[in-house]
């Protein structure tokens, strides 16, 4: 099993490196994290600066966990959707479920480990930044200098590749139940979604709850802004989660318009996300993830400034966080974006090179991608935006009085702008490229 | 009902059914089929496209579970079974030969012939492993991936594999279709040798020539066994096939169902 496991890590490079990616880039985070709480721990740290320094990575590491284990588990959903015959192949000769998703974790918990290692080392890197750059702004003394020791960030790596690993035995469920002759039937469909609908639904309560405690606190309160900012992230999970049903919805409503177009790209598009929605579903859980999270945070920022003007320390510092925040999440939402879109298209070269076989020039297999991910798109940036917005309106009530502060403009239009960037440009470049190589044999 | 277990009888199945509700009218592709297959036989299963051959295989199997009735396989009843017994059934009791080899291309011949062993948990005895290799005529080739063998030899690699666990039933689903004549000769070959030696082998196929190498040949026409020929010679075989195209056009042609 285990040499199994080795061997289709070989296999399977491009799987591999997604997930490498993303465990290295949240070890670098969390043993970042990591180093800055054994900072505030230590004894050679002053008094002053405990609190600060031990308050700090302790949110934004929990956050980052989270949306590690989630990025992990959606990547190996992706990758497994590649090996289909492959399971099906050893669920024919016997392999349990079980085994499948060991063998699965097994591979994965091999990549993240070998990602740790310079993970750790980077977070370092980044444990320092973070603990100078707060020195200057006067938040705390940083007299006692960065101390992270060893144990700190050694541990987070393994929390990192422990997530990575039990995500990968979550993400893998799907794929390792299927039947070892065909599809799931539409009723077993159903009956895994339910779980899942519950899952986003109290994700999406609990997050608006946590925004709406920010109604109850002081306006120059620093935890109206611990509040909100996990209600935007849970927020955005709990929509994230609900890319199905959102995708199922929008195929309904965007469907008549894309016929319209007339284009045959659009409209094998529209064909393609009613058929296999679970296709395209990574690309909208990534992108809603970003948007969600991202305009959230950005939006937090603006209301701030637009409240209190060019604040003190205090404020300066926690602009400084928000913006650390988001521009981590955000690559980090992009680089699984990416990775997913890439995996999801190249494994659509069997179709595409059927398409090529009766005549479908490289530029209309590229715009149905196209279509697809445009479609993709604006599902997640309504959903996204929306959740947001929610999410921030009790801070926007808190800082400025008025509901309708929580609509902040260019924030939202700069994150939109991200968004559609990063996924159209990638499906564009991915989608040429595969479509023209990829040639009926 | 009581259930004797008969040791010459390797499977049987009890009316076994299976509907498939696609939402429209529903398609019955096994109606009522009753099923006996005696210990060490060698079974060809034929019929049109469509006729049920492969639903019944994948029930008999219990890759499936039929709608109504039951299925025996030794001691133990297939279609009682949770997805972890079957699993462990497939891995045990069943061995499987499809036309799409299903090797692994990542590990070797010996190490995709002792897979099935290795999930089971047990250490696989490679001097048994080789020997089996060379009884199915790839003595050499044991190192070697399954990319870099032919059609033919990769389904001996899959035959092999099928054997490792000494299955009570080798399923065969056309294990000849995507082989030349002479690959698929030397399949049928020893999958004949197999069944001297003992060996219980089911096998769906369209092709009268590969019938004919088995004891017994059953036809299956719209979900029911219509016929039986023993001792097939492909002529016989190609006969009755005819003739049973023949009448399901008809059947088609006049709208009435079989
Ligand atoms: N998953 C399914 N859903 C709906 N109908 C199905 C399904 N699988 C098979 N059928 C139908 O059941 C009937 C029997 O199919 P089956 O695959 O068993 O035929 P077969 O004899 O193996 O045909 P072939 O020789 O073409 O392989 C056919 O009418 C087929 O269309
Ligand atoms: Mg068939």
């Amino acid at each position: 099993m285990i040499r199994l496991a080795l061997l289709s890590i070989a296999r399977h490079r491009a799987g591999a490196a997604a997930t490498a990616l993303v465990t290295l880039v949240g070890v670098v985070l969390l043993s970042g994290m990591a180093g800055v709480m054994a900072t505030g721990l230590a004894a050679s740290t002053p008094g002053d600066d405990r609190a600060f320094l031990v308050q700090f990575p302790a949110i934004l590491g929990s956050w980052i966990l989270g949306i590690v284990a989630f990025a992990v588990i959606s990547t190996v959903g992706v990758a497994l959707g590649g090996r289909t015959d492959e399971i099906r192949g050893l669920r024919l000769i016997g392999a349990t479920p079980g085994q499948v998703r060991r063998m699965v974790a097994i591979e994965t918990l091999v990549i993240a480990t070998t990602a740790a290692v310079p993970g750790v080392l980077l977070g370092y890197a980044l444990g320092a930044v973070i603990v100078t750059t707060t020195a200057t702004t006067g938040v705390i003394s940083g007299a006692g200098g960065f101390v992270p020791g060893v144990l700190a960030p050694v541990l987070a790596g393994l929390i990192v590749i422990a997530a990575a690993t039990i995500g990968a035995f979550v993400g893998s469920r799907e794929a390792a139940n299927r039947s070892p002759i065909g599809e799931p039937t539409a009723k077993r469909r159903s009956q895994a979604a339910r779980p899942r609908r519950i899952l986003a639904g109290a994700l999406i309560l609990i997050g608006l709850a946590s925004s709406a405690t920010a109604l109850v606190m002081e306006p120059d309160s620093v935890y109206a802004t611990a509040a909100t900012g996990p209600g935007c992230v849970l927020v955005a999970v709990g929509a994230a989660l609900l890319a199905t049903e959102m995708l199922t919805l929008a195929e309904r409503t965007l469907l008549v318009a894309l016929h319209r177009l007339g284009g045959v790209g659009a409209r094998l598009a529209a064909t393609n996300i009613r058929i296999a929605p679970e296709r395209i579903r990574p690309a909208v859980t990534f992108l809603t993830l970003f948007v969600g999270v991202a305009a959230g945070t950005l939006s937090m920022q603006s209301i701030e400034n637009q409240a209190a003007g060019s604040g003190d320390g205090i404020g300066q510092l926690m602009a400084a966080i928000n913006y650390l925040v988001v521009l981590l999440i955000a690559a980090f939402m992009s680089i699984a974006l990416i990775n997913n879109l890439i995996a999801s298209i190249k494994q659509r070269r069997g179709e595409l090179a059927v398409m090529s076989s009766i005549g479908a020039t490289t530029g209309q297999s590229t715009r149905m991608l196209v279509c697809e991910t445009a479609m993709a798109t604006i599902v997640a940036v309504v959903v996204g935006l929306v959740g947001s917005i929610a999410a921030v309106i009790p801070f926007a009530i808190l800082k400025t009085g008025t509901v309708a502060d929580a609509v902040q403009g260019l924030p939202l239009i700069a994150v939109v702008i991200a968004a559609s960037g990063i996924a159209l440009l990638t499906t564009v470049i991915t989608g040429k490229q595969t479509a023209r190589t990829a040639r009926a044999v | 009902m009581t259930i004797t277990i008969d040791k010459t009888v390797a499977l049987s199945t009890t009316a076994l059914s299976c509907t498939y509700d696609t939402g429209g009218t529903p398609i019955h592709a096994l109606r009522s089929v009753d099923l006996t297959i005696r210990r060490g036989s060698f079974t060809a299963i034929m019929g049109p496209s469509g006729s049920g051959k492969t639903t019944l295989m994948h029930c008999a199997a219990g890759l499936q579970k039929p709608t109504s009735g039951s299925v025996h396989l030794g001691d133990s009843e297939v279609t009682a079974l949770d997805e972890k017994s079957l699993a462990r059934l497939r891995r045990v009791a069943i061995g499987f030969v499809f036309q799409s080899f299903n090797l692994l291309p990542a590990l070797t011949v010996i190490e995709n012939v002792e897979l099935p062993v290795r999930l089971e948990g047990i250490r696989p005895d490679r001097a048994a492993t080789e020997r089996l290799l060379a009884r199915v005529g790839l003595g050499e080739r044991t190192s070697h991936r399954p990319p870099q063998l032919s059609g033919g030899q990769q389904q001996r690699v899959a035959i092999a594999r099928a054997l490792i666990a000494e299955p009570a039933v080798v399923f065969a689903d056309e294990p000849t279709g995507a082989l030349d004549l002479r690959s698929a000769r030397e399949v049928l070959t020893l999958l004949r040798e197999l069944a001297d030696a003992g060996q219980t082998i089911i096998m769906v196929t369209h092709d009268p020539a590969a019938a004919a190498y088995s004891d017994e040949v059953l036809f299956l026409a719209d979900g029911r066994i219509v016929d039986r020929l023993p001792d097939p010679t492909s002529r016989d075989v190609a006969v009755r096939m005819s003739a049973l195209l023949d009448q399901a056009e008809r059947a088609n042609a006049t709208g009435v169902a079989l």
